[in-house]
């Protein structure tokens, strides 16, 4: 229960935050560009301007999360609102869940007023998202915001001010989103043949942009431009015990993150 | 007073938040359905000529020996019009007849012999249906070795191959079917693999056999569709090919003509391979993506051959061209295809006024210089008309770095389109000029209706306006407004 109290606290804050309502314009008019772009597609289904838009929510959306979450738990550090809380019975976990939980709503907002402007100005201009993929890019930003909100929070443990966290978080960002094929292309090739696929693989439930990627394309029904290589992942993902796996996977990467954050900062808050 | 206006404003912003989030859980329970690939369901062809069989097969079964019977007395140029009913066992025909079953005679097969051999010329059977029990046999159920014959309206269902043609010249295989009753689906090995004895056969397969047409049958659940192999000058036309392995197969087989033929649901729509101066032309290959070694058109070692007009749609790869030279490519549609085209190692082939729309990659290409690409559309081209003619005043180059790396190591597939590889793969520019290029891709699309459904405009509108109002909401009730 005091968990949903942070969670309430958090989202008051939130959105008397101007990095909520600057990312709220940013994502808006991002999402409005989505729409332009879609409105030039000439197919249904996954196609190459698909591929786009992809690519360019994974660009912005885990940037805002790790950004927008990490400052959030660094500034109650900073600004001292931690060591007051601290003082009353308040567990570490009920505080970092409710954390949790808060800036997941505050970012849940955030997308769906973006999408949701966006298909309303859309239909307006006679050039509206078509149904599916309205909530395909929905359900996609959500996941996307949720996992890595998990690492956000660990960022912001692991940080003591903004400036670490922004430092931290970029790298994260850069690792996972831009970097992640360069480096494993240049480092994996140094392996026996045999091992690449298992590493890639291994290292792609690793990162959740990319796993959250490929989930999304699967169901989208672009699952076989991963070649024949993975024709057995994608069958299985697209069948019905591969997305509940999903999804389990989800849930328990957010979990992970949670515990663990919460031991680092339990330690932290007892032995100083 | 003032307690019960505080507690109905309490109640109140409680109530909001819960009907925001059950309207939240409510849409994402609502999308999960649109987020399922829809899946195409079979057209039920193949099911129902199976049930026309099995009802008639509680009929008694006559000796197929009685029908032989009449064939070995009949004249030259006679026409048997057989009784209906169902005869087991098989025939044999040397001499010129016509033998009609007006669709109500059905054979069925009794021991290893085909259930019907074709040595004489100009023989016409039609309306038979054949009931094909034999398995793991090598001969066919309908063998051909004269010539002028005609095969008219015939149905076969085969655990192996459908009719054969070995060195026979000038048939008619017209309006038939093939069905295979072999359950396994339909898998692609390496290009060109053997099929396995036992396995499905072929519908219709020409062994050194020209100048036959193969015209409006339809060949479902077998190994290939139509193979041709050194047959030279057939002409295949209207046919239609799903749920096998290559739809139409031509390997060393010169000048055939593939014209009309539509082909689903298989792993490559039609496979030429060495094959030269054929004519491919206004076929339809689609919805080949369930495989991931599928292909619409696949050409290996062909020379001068034309590709023309054809629908190429949802196959993994579109058009596939490998070790081929001075082919011309023309007015082909290639749509929403992972890949559009893929050349390896061709060179000399020519590409104009082709459509490459909805792929998600148009196309890639590998050790292919000196290939001529002009006035296509790419939907993925950055096109600059300043002078208005229609096409692009720049060239578009295709990068074909990535399907070097994945070459070299394919498990690097999963970055497909994924954001780093994007930003890689524009590290790496055409310096020496080797990319494949189209030199003048054209503006606009031709005659390309845009697919749109607007039925469903009104259900965005809402789930928008609800997303819309219940965000502002949240932010106004949770964050905004001071108690």
């Amino acid at each position: 229960m005091q968990a949903i109290q942070i969670a309430k606290r958090e989202v008051r804050i939130g959105f008397r935050n101007p990095w909520a309502y600057s990312f709220l314009a940013l994502f808006s008019v991002f999402s409005l560009a989505l729409l332009l772009i879609q409105a030039q597609a000439y197919m249904d289904g996954y196609t190459h301007t698909t591929g786009a838009m992809l690519t360019l929510i994974l660009y912005l959306l885990p940037l805002m999360t790790i950004l927008l979450g990490s400052f959030s738990i660094t500034t109650e550090k900073e600004e001292g609102s931690w060591q007051l809380l601290s003082t009353y019975p308040l567990s570490t976990s009920s505080f970092l869940v409710g954390k949790y939980l808060g800036l997941a709503l505050v970012l849940l907002v955030i997308i769906s007023f973006g999408y949701g402007l966006s298909g309303v100005v859309g239909l307006l201009f006679g050039k509206s998202f078509s149904l599916s993929v309205l909530l395909f890019f929905f359900m996609f930003s959500l996941l996307l915001v949720l996992l890595f909100l998990g690492i956000a929070i660990w960022i912001g443990t692991l940080c003591q001010n903004r400036w670490q966290a922004l430092t931290v978080g970029v790298s994260v960002w850069f690792l996972f989103i831009l970097a992640w094929p360069t480096l494993l292309i240049a480092i994996l090739g140094w392996l026996p043949y045999p091992f690449i696929k298992p590493a890639v693989q291994l290292l792609t439930i690793l990162n959740p942009a990319e796993l959250v990627r490929i989930f999304m394309v699967v169901k989208m029904g672009g699952g076989s431009i991963f070649g024949p290589e993975y024709y057995q992942w994608v069958t299985w993902l697209k069948g019905g015990l591969g997305t509940s796996m999903f999804y389990l996977f989800c849930l328990l990467w957010v979990s992970l993150m949670m515990v663990s954050a919460i031991l680092v900062w339990e330690r932290r808050r007892y032995r100083g | 007073m003032n307690k019960k206006l505080r507690l109905g404003k309490r109640l109140g912003r409680v109530w909001g938040i819960r009907f925001g989030l059950i309207l939240f859980i409510g849409g994402i329970i609502i999308s999960s359905p649109f987020l399922q690939e829809t899946v195409h369901a079979n057209d039920g062809t193949k099911s129902r000529a199976a049930k026309d069989i099995l009802v008639q097969n509680q009929e008694p079964v006559i000796p197929a020996s009685e029908i032989q019977k009449l064939i070995d007395q009949a004249e030259e140029g006679s026409h048997l019009q057989l009784k209906s009913g169902v005869y087991r066992g098989s025939l044999k025909i040397s001499k010129t007849i016509q033998l009609s079953g007006g669709n109500q005679v059905i054979l069925q097969s009794e021991g290893d012999t085909p259930l019907l051999t074709l040595t004489g010329d100009g023989i016409q059977v039609e309306g038979i249906q054949f009931l094909d029990n034999r398995t793991n046999v090598e001969t066919a159920t309908i063998q051909v070795t004269g010539k002028q014959n005609s095969l008219r309206n015939l149905t076969i269902h085969t655990f192996g191959t459908g009719i054969a043609l070995r060195q026979s010249t000038n048939n008619h295989i017209v309006d038939t079917q093939v069905l295979g009753r072999q359950t396994e689906k339909p898998v692609a090995g390496a290009i060109n693999e053997e099929r396995t004895p036992g396995k499905k056969g072929n519908g219709i397969d020409l062994f050194e056999s020209s100048n036959n047409q193969v015209a409006g049958n339809l060949v479902t659940n077998m190994f290939d569709g139509i193979y041709v192999e050194n047959s030279h000058n057939n002409m295949l036309t209207k046919n239609e090919i799903t749920d096998s392995r290559y739809g139409i197969h031509i390997m060393f087989s010169e000048n055939n003509q593939l014209m009309h033929n539509k082909g689903d649901r298989n792993v490559t729509g039609a496979m030429l391979m060495g094959s030269d101066g054929s004519i491919v032309a206004d076929n339809r290959f689609t919805k080949q993506t369930e495989n991931v070694n599928s292909q619409g058109i696949l050409l290996y070692d062909v020379q001068r051959t034309q590709i023309l007009r054809n629908h190429v749609e949802g196959n993994r790869v579109g058009l596939y061209v490998e070790t081929s030279e001075k082919n011309y490519f023309t007015e082909n549609q290639v749509l929403q295809n992972f890949i559009g085209l893929q050349l390896i190692e061709s060179k000399n082939n020519n590409w104009e006024h082709n459509q490459f729309i909805g792929n998600v990659s148009p196309a890639q290409a590998k050790d292919s210089a000196d290939n001529q690409m002009s006035y296509n559309y790419w939907d993925t081209a950055q096109v600059v008309d300043v002078d208005g003619d229609g096409t692009s005043d720049i060239t578009y180059p295709i990068n074909p770095f990535f399907i070097e790396v994945t070459d070299q190591v394919e498990a690097f597939q999963i970055f497909f389109q994924s954001p780093g590889m994007a930003l890689l793969e524009s590290m790496f520019e055409d310096h020496e000029g080797t990319f494949l290029r189209d030199t003048s891709p054209v503006a606009q699309p031709n005659d390309l209706t845009q697919s749109e459904s607007n039925s469903q405009v009104w259900i965005v509108f809402g789930i928008s306006l609800i997303f819309l109002a219940v965000s502002t909401s949240i932010i106004y009730i949770m964050g905004v407004r001071r108690k």
